[in-house]
């Protein structure tokens, strides 16, 4: 699983990196038409002056490279008075040949450096602007359309099934012990990343010390004891990773990992830092929206209290309290779903560390209960941990609604993700016949006004044959005429 | 409206085109025999596909572990069967020698048999499974005995999750988790998909190992254990060993040791212990009945899976292959269309 599952982020780790090379391409490609358009209207600009015949070559030699162009990006074009064409984006926001001045397109990576993520920029008065979103249309705008709505969604929906995995597996494992009565540790490698800074920001945290990770029942006021697996088996309470006071804390703290798991949202995060507010805001960095919490309010990370720099956000934990000073307005980005799919690993190794005891039957007090007891490995033989880690297959732990009640199972997560592909698939292939339908259409109407038909054609021929013809006849009367006219009057 | 000669030969070629993806499309589906092979096919059912393997898949798994879990319960059937065996041979002994026609002597050769007896019998509560593990020792399978001897009461044998296995009756015992037997399989689907602590279980799973104590205990034994039956009066033992078949055998070895007629509470309490084993058998094979009808049941689902499966994913051949010939001809009929139009101009006639 784990190799299959590094084949198909590689695949994927691999799309974007080809995505990036043909954006580039793209847009080297724009500027060489925009340069030959350029060329041309200048050509055209100079014989309109100079009076006479409109240079018919130059035109048909532009409106092809206009036609070409247009493949590669959706554009809007102004036809002026001095014969000169200027060419705008499609939603007529940027110019691309203003005054016959060329606005050269740059492809490079985001502010954020490490994202490793090409976009199209545009020099606007000396800055460069993100036009990404203009494009529409086109090869360039068809790439980053499948960028945005099919590689990004599919990591991200494929990541929160496989973090939904990582962690309930995780959790259900510290739930257990393991054949040497110890508390399992780690199953798979635990989510635990970084932030990435933006280029621009001007405060010394540069993201690295921005941790983002699962740990659900942390609590940054009051360290609780056993709030923090996976549990050290000679911790002794009240050391946060001692095993909590009874087995039924341990319970309540797996119910509030399964809730947190539930709440795992297919997104990538913006974080940006407000003096005045001490702390971070946070957004959804695809389309900037600010993210909201289960009653409504701004999701916003304090440094001072309440949050002291540590809160869960959609089920992960931002932890600030390491960071270095950031200046306002920094920002940073978390990819917590596209990271999960890079660094899926399986850590235990040993079949002896496998926790696959439950909590021990005995009751102690004899009361009937056994979330009072104290949490105790279940006898060498017992399978009820390993049997809860197989039921996790069957249980939906998936995007909860708003009342906690989880909708998909993991693998339902991934189907999730297989269905959206599909769905971006024939989408795709429906407005595909669409659009060739509407091209006939047009190509249609346009070969009806420039088209040639040879039939057409092959009958005017024949009309002015004829009429060659009739005139070639009509001269060989009109002189037959004059010959005999001639020869009546001869002398 | 002016038809340019591009557009009938565009119009051909687009037609032309348009089969042959029609005929790649039904070949795939045709060769693979499966109507859906990317998700883009038919997303929605990609969905259910997935749902689909994942349920037989899993029907699959517990079709297996029922097997497993049959073959475990079998062996502890044979065992128990074999103790039955051993039990109603002592009792038969026991109520031979209750008859006063017979002698110290003849009581003391008894005893030798009945000390096979209790070798077998012994034998079979410490069974051990192919894969090293004690049937009748709760969860504790690794213990290396489930019945070890009574170190209080030298000759008696106490289980190991009794006090009795150490020294002093207030001492805890060798293995307390020996008390509780909760080694389950899954043999079907789980409603909240959770085993909890104890060792209660639930429906969906099935037992597989016992705990000892509670299979070859005598309920309510009345037979009193003594250091020496010879002993005027004998002395009773305390603590007393447990009350289990086999420390009821030990008693009668003694008693027949001593050249004396073993009382009537020993009788009762082998009767019991029968009683309570061939109790303890009847469940054994209840639950295999129920593996048995949860794989039946399973094969039922399994079968109604399979075929709305097929209804979702395979091809119909029939309607694949005709419309494969549909797109065939369609095809054929469009390249001499476009062969005809192409040869058909004015220009042929000029000339």
């Amino acid at each position: 699983m784990e190799s299959m599952l590094s084949n198909m982020s590689g695949v994927l780790g691999e799309t974007q990196v080809q995505t990036n090379g043909q954006i580039e391409n793209i847009v080297q490609q724009v500027n060489e038409k925009l340069t030959s358009i350029q060329a041309i209207n200048k050509e055209v600009a100079n014989s309109t002056n100079y009076g006479g015949q409109p240079p018919n070559d130059l035109l048909d030699q532009r409106d092809e490279a206009i036609k070409q162009f247009s493949g590669l990006m959706d554009i809007k074009t102004f036809k002026q008075p001095d014969g000169r064409i200027e060419i705008y984006t499609a939603d007529g926001r940027y110019p691309l040949l203003n005054d016959n001045v060329r606005t050269n397109l740059s492809a490079s990576f985001t502010d954020f450096r490490n994202e490793q993520r090409m976009e199209v920029f545009i020099d606007v008065s000396g800055k460069q602007k993100m036009i990404s979103d203009s494009v529409q249309g086109g090869q360039l705008g068809g790439l980053l359309d499948f960028r945005k709505n099919m590689l990004d969604k599919s990591m991200n929906e494929l990541g929160v099934a496989l973090n939904g995995l990582v962690a309930s597996v995780n959790w259900q494992h510290y739930q257990g012990y393991d054949l040497n009565g110890n508390p399992g540790q780690d199953f798979y490698q635990p989510l635990s990343m970084n932030a990435m800074e933006k280029a621009t920001n001007t405060g010394a945290e540069d993201g690295t010390n921005i941790k983002v990770s699962f740990n659900p029942v942390y609590d940054p006021s009051a360290p609780v004891q056993g709030t923090n697996p996976p549990f050290d088996p000679a911790a002794v309470p009240p050391a946060a990773n001692a095993q909590p006071a009874t087995y039924g804390d341990k319970q309540t703290n797996f119910q509030t990992a399964m809730a947190q798991i539930g709440e795992f949202k297919a997104r990538e995060y913006e974080l940006t830092f407000s003096s005045a507010l001490n702390g971070y805001e946070v957004r959804d960095y695809r389309n900037g929206e600010v993210l909201n919490d289960a009653a409504g309010n701004p999701q916003f990370i304090s440094l001072g209290a309440p949050d002291n720099g540590v809160k869960n956000v959609e089920g992960l934990q931002f932890d600030f309290s390491a960071a270095l000073a950031p200046t306002d307005g920094d920002q940073f980005i978390v990819k917590p779903h596209q990271e999960i799919l890079n660094n899926f690993k399986t850590i235990i190794a040993d079949p002896e560390t496998l926790a696959t005891r439950g909590q021990s039957s005995q009751d102690t007090n004899n009361d009937g209960l056994l979330t009072d007891e104290v949490p105790t490995a279940s006898a060498y033989g017992d399978n009820v941990n390993i049997a809860n880690i197989a039921s996790l297959q069957s249980k939906k732990i998936l995007y909860s609604d708003q009342n906690g009640n989880a909708a998909e199972t993991i693998l339902g997560g991934y189907s999730k993700m297989a269905t959206n592909v599909g769905m971006y698939v024939s989408g795709t292939q429906i407005q595909l016949t669409a659009q060739e339908n509407v091209f006939n259409q047009v190509n249609d109407r346009r070969e009806a006004y420039s088209g040639v038909n040879l039939d057409e054609e092959a009958a005017n021929l024949l009309r002015f044959q004829q009429a060659y013809q009739a005139s070639a006849q009509i001269i060989q009367t009109s002189q037959s005429l004059f010959q005999s006219l001639l020869g009546a009057v001869r002398l | 409206m002016r038809v340019s000669s591009n557009q009938s030969q565009f119009q051909s070629f687009d037609a032309i085109n348009k089969h042959q993806q029609a005929i790649m499309d039904v070949q795939e589906k045709l060769s693979t025999g499966k109507r859906v092979n990317r998700p883009g096919d038919d997303p929605i059912a990609m969905n259910q596909i997935h749902s689909l393997n994942k349920s037989i898949n899993t029907l699959t798994q517990f079709e297996k572990n029922g097997q497993f879990a049959k073959s475990q319960l079998v062996q502890e059937e044979t065992a128990i069967s074999g103790t039955i065996d051993g039990i109603q041979r002592a009792r038969e002994l026991a109520i031979l020698m209750k008859n006063d026609t017979y002698g110290a002597n003849d009581r003391k050769a008894t005893a030798l048999e009945i000390g096979q007896i209790i070798e077998q019998v012994k034998n079979t509560m410490n069974y051990t499974n192919s894969e090293g593990e004690k049937l009748f020792a709760g969860n504790s399978v690794n213990v290396a005995e489930a019945f070890v001897p009574d170190p209080n009461n030298p000759g008696y044998y106490a289980y190991v999750g009794s006090t009795n296995s150490t020294v002093g009756a207030a001492t805890a015992a060798i293995d307390v988790q020996a008390n509780f037997g909760a080694r389950f399989v899954q043999i079907g689907f789980d409603a909240d998909n959770q085993l909890d602590a104890g060792d209660l279980g639930d429906s969906s799973r099935v037992r597989i190992t016992d705990n000892g104590d509670r299979v070859f205990k005598v309920p309510n034994a009345t037979t009193q254990f003594v250091d020496d039956p010879a002993g005027t009066p004998p002395v009773a033992l305390n603590p007393q060993p447990d009350a289990n078949i086999l420390n009821i055998l030990v008693e009668f070895q003694k008693t027949l040791q001593a050249g004396k007629a073993p009382a009537d509470n020993l009788v009762t309490d082998m009767d019991k212990s029968l009683t309570q084993l061939a109790d303890i058998r009847a469940e054994i094979g209840g639950r295999q009945n129920r593996i048995d009808a949860q794989y039946d049941a399973g094969q039922t689902f399994k079968l109604s899976l399979e075929e709305r499966k097929m209804n979702i994913e395979q091809m119909d051949l029939v309607q694949g292959i005709s419309t494969l010939t549909q797109h065939q001809n369609a095809l054929q009929i469009a390249q001499q269309i476009f062969s005809k139009v192409q040869n058909s101009s004015l220009f042929n006639f000029i000339n």
